[in-house]
């Protein structure tokens, strides 16, 4: 059965710009998205920012009215019957706003349990178990203020989690913190998915997503442009390898030259430093070097390398395709 | 001169970019006028004055309008964090601290013009068309008397405490001890000489002479005595402006300021 | 019904904290009513037959009722500030009973004001405060409270779509000072304005307060100023009821609720 049904869902944001010559212009977060997601399935939901995913998440949390389409959850019509489908979702919505900083974490989640109405007989023991889980137990009584970025993220995750939802959004949970954090964060979600949550994960981390998630689709200007488990994703690029070149000092027209080589499909380039590294998608694999390599004569090459694509690089391809 | 009007400009668009005509209108024109119009009624209802009194102190007491939006746009800079910026430039200091004033002050003095015109209109405050050029000059030193008033605020409000506050604070003190509402005959001798180191108290004493026919050379001396308040006010200020970014810099706590 | 009583209770503990910290709110509660108040008692005090009492009252029902606007103009806006709003608003608990046990703390904060007027007027001034009619000043107390409840009810879901509600409901400040005859009889005003006056809740809390303090009205006038107090705060409750409804709603498909 499905937990979660988007049905040709469409969002218009109207802004408005300038004080005196008031203009007001349409932008369209969400274009026509469908989704069907099954009960217990941990889907992510991927693209770069601004693709739509966190108003897509708005929507499934009531949050936001969609312009046009059908929203359901666990049967749930989440625009006419809000107010019982609240009981059921959880959700997080990344970053480390939305909370008290003047409460301690305990407090935070106190008020929380009583605003989704749980049994108080119960609330305290269930707090404690979510203090736990998040392994916030020590720190509780602590301010928020004085919390850390990711302690503030876990306490995010015990809130959401006190009702006992069925199903849970996270919306780019990982985003900001640091890598330790990050990771403990994952094991927390993959703690989740296997109670038999349903989970919609929202990131632009393609690691992340390919670490977690069963089925994952590919967002990009408010439209999907792919949709599959991460296996069926990277076979959209089975056939092509990455060569990965480091260079100094690369320009366009070296990219640009690259691009015209008829055995070319993609180019991508990443700054560090000094060094830049060129992803090149092609199909020959290694058998493409030289010829690359005689393209950038006049460059300092440093390292060469060719593996296989990955998930990333296909993401890569999608987003970038679509452009 | 170049840094004082971008400083002038820039430092006034930059910080109120996130009023709208509405907000900017309710806090310039709504607030001061029914001000003006309470605390007339006040004095009407029970006051030892007659009305043109509290009439005219309450529209001079607009002018301190202008100590508070400079006071709260310095203010504004620091929550923001342009002030590392600003200290680090090799601008002017003189030039880039008063500059930020002077928008301020025209804008004020505008709107006390407008407090006048309230209470011609509305509560047939009498002012023959020969005393408009003497209000008129009052109305200028007055504003620019509070304003050195705000430069310090603005200077305070960098190291401590909410410079909206602040603001609030020295406008309620202006109305109590300005002499606008209350004869400082009739206060208690340590609000008066409060009153009297306060800016705008003798420039609303100078606007009563005027507006009685008493001529502008007659009240020159006190609107002398006003400026010279208000350039003491601001020069405090500037001086505190520049100890806090010696401090700053030798400490190193520009980030947090 | 047990669970809104438990949401309204905690959402009241919850803004009592956040409220007593922030710097204005407390200018607004405690130091504008003192000044409101000495400045009032100076410009006063020499008038015949003058009243500190009155005074003190209308002082301190100066600051109840501007606490109260900007508290509560200002709670929903804080709540987006800190990022609470949609958490709030997605929980099952109506956004309407949070709001209504934020109030109540706003409430025991505005409160102060009329201790602060008090204070000025029986301790610095020395004057003997005393009110003629406890008991019906007890009941006007109560009813005055619940008055402005409502009105800070009404308040704050304006700013759901519109930020800056907030700063041009401040300016209203003055004008229901005025209209509200908080330090002059209103007969002071043009006849016309009358009937905006009589539409305002607290003006009717103001001259059940005054005339209960000063012993100025007759029990049956008194119990009538009740009535209409209580009939005017019902009407804005009503009206913040629908308001909530209609603008939450909107809210929702504007998407005003995280970001404006």
């Amino acid at each position: 059965m499905n937990a979660i049904e988007l049905e040709n869902i469409r969002h218009v944001f109207r802004v408005t710009t300038g004080t005196i010559r008031r203009r007001s212009k349409e932008i369209v977060a969400v274009d026509g998205v469908s989704l069907q997601i099954e009960e217990g399935e941990l889907f992510g939901l991927l693209g770069p920012n601004g693709a739509g995913k966190t108003t897509i998440v708005k929507i499934l949390t009531t949050l936001l009215i969609p312009t046009a389409g059908r929203v359901t959850v666990l049967g749930f019509d989440a625009v006419k019957d809000a107010a019982a489908l609240r009981f059921q979702v959880g959700f997080v919505l990344g970053g480390d706003r939305g909370l008290y900083y003047r409460l301690s974490g305990r407090d935070n989640l106190r008020y929380f349990a009583e605003l989704y109405g749980i049994d108080t007989k119960k609330v305290r023991s269930r707090i404690e178990e979510m203090l736990e889980l998040v392994g916030l137990r020590d720190r509780a009584d602590e301010r928020v203020a004085g919390y850390s970025r990711g302690m503030k993220q876990r306490l995010h995750i015990a809130r959401t989690l006190l009702h006992d939802p069925k199903v849970l959004f996270l919306d780019e949970p990982t985003m900001g913190l640091d890598p330790v954090g990050a990771r403990d964060l994952r094991e927390i979600i993959k703690r989740l998915q296997s109670e038999q949550k349903t989970i919609l994960l929202t990131t632009h981390y393609m690691f992340e997503a390919d670490a977690l998630c069963q089925r994952i689709a590919i967002l990009n200007e408010g439209r999907i442009v792919a949709q599959g488990t991460p296996e069926e994703l990277k076979e959209l690029v089975s056939d092509q390898s990455v060569v990965e070149l480091e260079v100094f000092g690369a320009e366009t027209e070296h990219l640009d030259r690259l691009r015209g080589l008829d055995y070319v499909d993609s180019v991508s380039i990443e700054s560090h430093d000094l060094r830049q590294v060129l992803r090149v998608q092609t199909k020959l694999g290694e058998r493409a070097v030289p010829g690359l390599l005689a393209s950038l004569e006049n460059l300092d090459v440093g390292k060469v390398s060719v593996r296989e694509a990955t998930l990333e690089d296909a993401y890569v391809h999608l987003v970038g395709e679509s452009e | 001169m170049r840094v004082f009007f971008a400083s002038a400009y820039y430092g006034y668009r930059g910080l109120f970019f996130w009023e709208t005509p509405t907000v900017y209108l309710t806090q310039r024109l709504l607030l001061p006028l029914s001000g003006l119009a309470f605390f007339s009624l006040i004095g009407k209802f029970g006051g030892s004055q007659p009305l043109e009194f509290y009439l005219i102190g309450n529209a001079m007491v607009i002018a301190s309008l202008s100590g508070f939006t400079i006071g709260t746009a310095i203010g504004v800079e620091r929550n923001i964090g342009t002030l590392i910026y600003l200290i680090g430039s090799p601008a002017n200091r003189v030039a880039l601290f008063f500059g930020r004033a002077a928008v301020h002050v025209a804008e004020s003095a505008i709107f006390v013009v407008a407090g006048f015109g309230w209470a011609i209109l509305v509560f047939g405050l009498d002012l023959p068309l020969s005393t408009w050029p003497g209000i008129l000059l009052t109305i200028i030193v007055g504003t620019l008397a509070v304003s050195g008033l705000g430069l310090l605020l603005g200077a305070v409000a960098y190291v401590m405490l909410d410079a909206g506050v602040l603001g609030n604070i020295v406008i309620f003190m202006i109305l109590l001890v300005s002499g606008a509402n209350v004869p400082l005959s009739e206060l208690p001798t340590a609000l008066s000489v409060f009153g009297e180191a306060l800016p705008l108290t003798r420039s609303i004493e100078a606007a009563r002479e005027v507006a009685a026919g008493g001529g502008i050379a007659a009240s020159l001396p006190l609107l002398l005595k006003d400026l010279g308040v208000g350039l003491a006010y601001a020069s405090v200020g500037f001086i505190l402006f520049s100890w806090i970014e010696v401090i700053a810099r030798r400490r190193g706590t520009l980030e947090n300021m | 019904m047990i669970y809104y009583a438990r949401i309204f209770i905690l959402s009241a503990k919850v803004q009592m904290l956040e409220v007593t910290a922030s710097i204005f709110m407390l200018f607004i509660a405690l130091l504008q009513p003192f000044f409101i108040a000495i400045l009032a008692i100076y410009m006063l005090r020499d008038q015949a037959g003058f009243e500190p009492v009155y005074v003190i009252v209308g002082a301190g029902l100066s600051g109840l009722f501007s606490t109260i606007l900007f508290t509560g103009s200002n709670s929903v806006t804080r709540e987006r500030a800190q990022g609470n709003l949609e958490l709030l608003e997605a929980s099952p608990a109506p956004l309407m009973v949070i709001m209504g046990g934020k109030m109540v703390a706003n409430l025991a904060l505005a409160l102060t004001s009329m201790v602060v007027t008090y204070v000025v007027g029986a301790g610095m001034f020395q004057y003997p405060v005393a009110v003629e009619q406890p008991a019906f000043f007890a009941v006007s107390m109560i009813l005055a409270l619940f008055s402005l409840w409502t009105m800070g009810m009404l308040f704050a879901p304006l700013s759901i779509l519109w930020q800056p509600v907030e700063q041009v409901l401040g300016g209203l400040e003055y004008p229901v000072f005025i209209f509200c005859g908080f330090l002059f009889p209103i007969a002071l005003l043009p006849g016309w304005f009358l009937p905006i006056s009589y539409a305002l809740p607290p003006y009717w809390a103001a001259r059940s307060l005054q005339g209960s303090s000063l012993g100025t009205l007759e029990s049956d006038e008194i119990v009538l100023t009740w009535l209409i107090l209580l009939a005017t705060s019902g009407v804005s409750l009503v009206a913040a009821g629908m308001l909530f409804r209609i603008f939450l709603r909107l809210g929702r498909r504007k998407g005003t609720l995280g970001f404006i």
